[in-house]
């Protein structure tokens, strides 16, 4: 993995890729803007029509969307904790899903370069796309890990089995 | 590197020799890797965690622009550390390279190690017998050598590091 994309804030023009820079308890993770869907304040969430381990539902549309709770390491909250703000709606296929977030922020990239999580590291229930590196502007090298949406709706989706087994 | 006799003539075992590189990688547990596998020690800090990683291998190091997964044994064979969420200020790894003839290019990986290596001849004649070589090893070894009265694995790099490994 060698190819390092440089972080710019909304200025990049149109060869850029957008992603979406998402915070979770002081730990960021980023999901292509292709993969959003939209973005609410949690204000909109409803307590009703909640199914299985959702914390809430929001309505977008003509949907009535799940919504989750998860941790910086992605295990599956019950209580909603007060840092989280925003609700991310994302989707893969007609199926429609939320989770919610501290933050969240557009971010435009020159170019940037995936590569798969090493094998000796891939789960195999892990949210987890792939992983780039960036230079930020100030010089310095960092990490980033990418989140799809049909990823997390497969960990979602195993996630649930599992506490149902 | 096979450790194996070489057999010349009636019987007569001709004793050959092949360097390999000792890695201390928990207590009392100790690995090998070929000479060319080894690349570079480096004393490690700023580990990055990997959610949903294997417990052994949950952690990633930034070298040279890289990505390198870092594999810690102890995790593995140590019950104290098994479930611990280690948190990681510094340590000392041997980074290796990890041969991909898929696409004909170097990856690097990286096993925390416990004190500087070792780098050893190791004979023939120090071979051990496959039922030597303790079961954990299996999927991940290519052979083993009797060394300093203990059985110590030959890595298999790229099965180590291509996800072979399952406990």
């Amino acid at each position: 993995m060698s190819a390092i994309s440089v972080a710019h804030h909304k200025k990049e023009g149109a060869q850029s890729a957008t992603i979406m820079a998402i915070e979770l308890d002081g730990e960021i993770y980023y999901l292509p803007q292709v993969d959003l869907i939209t973005f609410e304040n949690t204000q909109h969430l409803q307590e009703s029509n909640k199914d299985g381990r959702s914390v809430a539902s929001i309505k977008v549309g003509d949907h009535i969307v799940p919504i989750y709770c998860l941790s910086k390491d992605f295990e599956l909250l019950n209580q909603i904790p007060d840092e989280r703000k925003v609700c991310v709606i994302s989707g893969y296929g007609d199926r429609r899903f939320g989770f919610l977030c501290d933050k969240i922020q557009k971010l435009s990239y020159s170019k940037i370069k995936l590569e798969p999580v090493p094998a000796c590291m891939s789960a195999q229930n892990s949210p987890l796309s792939s992983l780039f590196l960036y230079r930020m502007e100030s010089g310095g090298i960092e990490l980033g890990m990418m989140l799809r949406s049909q990823s997390l709706l497969s960990f979602l989706d195993n996630s649930l089995k599992f506490d149902a087994a | 590197m096979n450790a194996t006799a070489e057999h010349s003539g009636a019987d007569v075992v001709t004793e050959t020799a092949a360097s390999a590189w000792v890695l201390e990688v928990a207590d009392n547990i100790s690995v090998a890797i070929s000479q060319y596998e080894m690349n570079h020690i480096d004393e490690s800090s700023g580990l990055i965690k990997v959610p949903k990683a294997p417990v052994w291998c949950d952690h990633v190091m930034l070298w040279k622009n890289q990505v390198v997964p870092v594999m810690d044994f102890i995790k593995i064979y140590d019950p104290e550390y098994r479930s611990s969420d280690v948190a990681y200020d510094s340590i000392m790894v041997a980074i290796v390279r990890v041969f991909d003839d898929s696409e004909q290019k170097i990856n690097y990986g990286a096993i925390r190690i416990l004190q500087p290596p070792v780098l050893e001849k190791i004979s023939n004649k120090q071979a051990s017998k496959k039922q030597e070589i303790d079961q954990k090893w299996n999927g991940i070894s290519v052979s083993a050598f009797n060394y300093k009265q203990t059985v110590v694995p030959v890595l298999d790099i790229k099965s180590l590091f291509g996800g072979s490994l399952e406990h």
